[in-house]
């Protein structure tokens, strides 16, 4: 009899621990401290535990780390394929792929680092990539644990010497300058945490640019938004970003945006599409063009690519700007309309070489006012009626050289030219041609 | 009897463990040798689909891995919406579009531009509820579509285009005794109302334009765009959400409201519009039918009084009111 309980009693404890692997869970408490041990640095204790576990019950991200830390008689290889199967944009699972890879593989590990480029959705993942692909990392950097918690920040700070023909923005290209040198300071900083639907940030960047010869375009921009991403499916993210814009010059404020952006994110197998929206209110402040402030309506598509070494983006955008007409515009009386409509074609192809990244991005931008101006002409009063029509073209060439880890030697080149019907029998000419030089240095900083 | 129990659950047990580990870990080896396709063809909430392409023009078949029908949609939409502001002077943005018909001089370009605007938003807003209806129709197995309590509507775009044609629709209690009883207001109305005589005559083209604009432009638009919008996406994903009718009501009739010129009435029509829909169990044919006619009534009375205005013959001759502008000192 009592045989026979003792027979009942480990059935029923053998078929709880079944029903506990049928189920495919493994306790949650378990994944943390799979995760932890990672973090300090003990893949030891990672390959104890994984002994004793079915390690393909694991989550994607976890799956990953355990599969970091050489689990005695299983296959990383085999591990990594099924939690990217699970999750095909866990863009910290190709980090830990990538890493391991490296480490075993160094030359199987490109393919994986381009794949990084391709879908990280956050800036660090993308940075140390391309570290990887130019072959900067050491053995002691690649085998520091990466720290895993669900908050993580970024940083970014350039130092560049530039020297450009005409200093202002182009939105003032009608105005007279000498070329001048300059120092160029820029910052970016992140913080976001990570959740199992997406993500909630904060982004800031800011910019200073001072001319030696024309410290009345000294400019300052900063740019803070706030972005809630949702992923909606695991491939497919939903970003919604309110944003405020600021911007001095001169040491005196020149224009503020206000307004949100949405953007939807389908991470495909080859590319990466984005459609975004933005609807945001322009306040310029006493300048020359503040009649031109007003509403904007700008709706984004882009497309980026990414063949092995290569990084090739597209964006076309339309932004629409509604402003109210005026009967006086840069000291000239008469009927102004500064409604627009703005087609924009950007591109850049970025090509990763032995030692250096080398990219171009040429775009143009074709502006139409949405009904004429009239207004004297100022060769000989006569009154014309001119609808403004703009086109401006952008190169810029860049090299960018990894010396060390985190540091990278930045150097670019840059024409802009104004192609405009306002010429010198309008009211103004905003023809221009400007040209850029910079070489700095780019550094950053993460949690990770 | 004590061993006859043990061998039942022992028994069960045995059964019990073995009926899981053949079908649950059947389906997870499954799951391992066929892993899905990492990206392609994942089900996305239709909430999401919805007010994604309501904001952002073409995401809708983006999410729904047709980007290049996202594309042609957008460009379509947005080409022919920005197009028309280049046409004519803007004002404040309603649901027929920004451009206002100047109430001097030609008509022709701002009646154009107001088609085009017409056709760019209303294509916009049937694509939204297009999207929004497929991903619902993908998800319709979910717990959140079956419990939803107002059926989605799932006619085709040659249902939505044919709907104020279609007799069943004509003759339901919810279409025809509306449109009678507003256009019998309507034609009361504009019958009692004085028309402003306009300085200068309208040709031929400004005159077809304009009465292309107000007769076929606008109804169209209401009922291709608008219902499927309102009522089929909103005010269903708003019931769907809050389970009451009166707050799905408002949640589709307020911001119909506020995108007509004429608020109150907008929002008695849509109230009227958002019920019917609930009493017909999702189907927006009969009132895409109402809201068709009544603008073609409303078209042809701004038509006949733009006759009237430039002089020329029109049914009902309200009174014509000629207006002096005295300089101001």
């Amino acid at each position: 009899m009592m045989s026979s309980l003792r027979f009942l009693f480990c059935l029923v404890i053998l078929v709880q621990a079944m029903n506990a692997w049928a189920a495919k869970k493994i306790p949650d408490e378990l994944q943390t401290t799979i995760v932890r041990l990672y973090s300090e640095d003990r893949c030891d204790g990672v390959r104890a535990i994984a002994t004793e576990i079915d390690l393909t019950l694991l989550r994607p991200n976890v799956m990953a780390v355990a599969a970091y830390c050489d689990p005695v008689g299983k296959d990383p290889e085999v591990l990594f394929a099924r939690a990217e199967a699970l999750s095909p944009t866990g863009d910290l699972i190709l980090v830990l792929h990538g890493k391991w890879e490296w480490k075993h593989h160094r030359e199987k590990s490109h393919a994986i680092w381009e794949k990084v480029l391709m879908i990280a959705r956050n800036d660090y993942f993308r940075s140390i990539a391309k570290e990887y692909l130019a072959d900067v990392v050491t053995e002691a950097s690649n085998n520091q644990p990466m720290d895993l918690s669900p908050t993580t920040e970024f940083i970014r700070l350039d130092v560049n010497g530039i020297h450009r023909l005409h200093p202002q923005p182009l939105e003032l290209s009608f105005l007279h300058t000498n070329p001048s040198n300059g120092v160029s300071l820029d910052a970016f900083f992140s913080k976001r945490k990570w959740f199992p639907t997406g993500s909630l940030s904060l982004r800031y960047e800011t910019s200073y640019d001072q001319f030696v010869q024309a410290s009345e375009f000294n400019q300052w921009t900063n740019h803070l938004e706030s972005a809630v991403a949702l992923h909606v499916a695991s491939s497919k993210d939903i970003i919604l970003t309110p944003f405020i814009d600021y911007r001095t010059l001169g040491g005196t404020p020149f224009d503020f945006n206000y307004g949100l952006g949405m953007t939807g994110a389908v991470y495909r197998g080859d590319y990466v599409q984005s459609v975004k929206a933005l609807i945001y209110t322009q306040h310029i402040f006493k300048s020359p063009i503040s009649a031109e402030e007003g509403a904007h309506y700008r709706f984004e598509y882009a497309w980026d690519f990414y063949p092995m070494l290569w990084l090739i983006t597209t964006q076309f955008a339309i932004d629409h700007t509604s402003s109210d007409p005026t009967t006086s515009f840069l000291g000239s009386n008469g009927n102004f309309e500064h409604s627009n409509n703005r087609f924009i074609l950007n591109c850049k192809v970025e090509r990763e070489l032995s030692r250096f990244t080398f990219s171009v991005d040429p775009s143009i931008s074709y502006r139409l006012n949405t009904d004429s101006s009239s207004f004297s002409r100022p060769s000989d009063g006569v009154v014309v009626n001119v609808k403004e029509e703009d086109i401006e073209y952008h190169v810029k060439a860049s090299v960018s050289i990894p010396l060390v880890k985190s540091i990278k030697l930045y150097a670019w080149y840059e024409w802009a030219h104004i192609s405009s019907n306002l010429d010198e029998n309008a009211y103004v000419d905003r023809n221009l041609t400007d040209q850029t030089v910079g070489v700095g240095v780019r550094t950053y900083l993460s949690s990770y | 009897m004590n061993q006859i129990l043990k061998k039942v659950v022992a028994s069960y047990l045995v059964f019990a463990m073995t009926i899981q580990l053949v079908l649950v870990n059947g389906a997870h080896a499954d799951e391992i040798k066929n892993p899905a396709s990492p990206v392609l063809h994942e089900k996305i909430s239709p909430l999401a689909v919805g007010f994604g392409n309501l904001l952002v023009p073409g995401l809708g078949a983006t999410l729904q891995d047709e980007p290049l029908t996202g594309l042609t949609e957008a460009a379509l939409e947005i080409g022919s919406f920005y197009g028309g502001t280049s046409m004519g002077r803007e004002s404040r943005f309603k649901i027929d579009g920004s451009i206002d018909i100047p109430e001097s001089g030609s008509v022709g370009r701002a009646a154009t531009a107001r088609v085009l605007q017409q056709f760019g938003l209303k294509y916009h807003f049937y694509n939204t509820f297009y999207h929004y209806q497929q991903a619902a129709i993908a998800d319709e197995e979910s717990e959140r579509e079956r419990n939803n309590p107002q059926p989605l509507y799932r006619g085709t775009w040659k249902d939505v285009i044919t709907a104020p044609f279609q007799w069943d629709n004509l003759k339901s209690n919810w279409t025809w005794p509306i449109v009678l009883g507003v256009s019998a207001y309507l034609i009361y109305d504009y019958s009692q109302s004085s028309v402003t005589l306009r300085r200068s005559g309208l040709s031929g083209g400004d005159q077809t334009v304009y009465g292309a604009s107000e007769l076929i432009a606008i109804p169209v638009g209401s009922s291709f765009g608008e219902d499927p919008l309102f009522r089929g996406f909103i005010e269903r994903e708003a019931r769907g959400y809050t389970g009451s009718l009166w707050l799905a009501v408002l949640a589709e009739t307020i911001p119909f409201a506020l995108l007509h010129e004429d608020h109150v009435t907008s929002f008695l029509v849509g109230s009227y519009f958002g019920i019917e829909a609930d009493a017909l169990r999702g189907d927006l044919g009969p009132m895409m039918a109402a809201h068709f006619w009544i603008n073609v009534v409303i078209g042809a009375l701004d038509f006949f009084q733009m006759r009237r205005a430039i002089g020329k013959e029109a049914p009902l001759n309200p009174p014509v009111v000629i207006q002096f502008q005295l300089p101001i000192f």
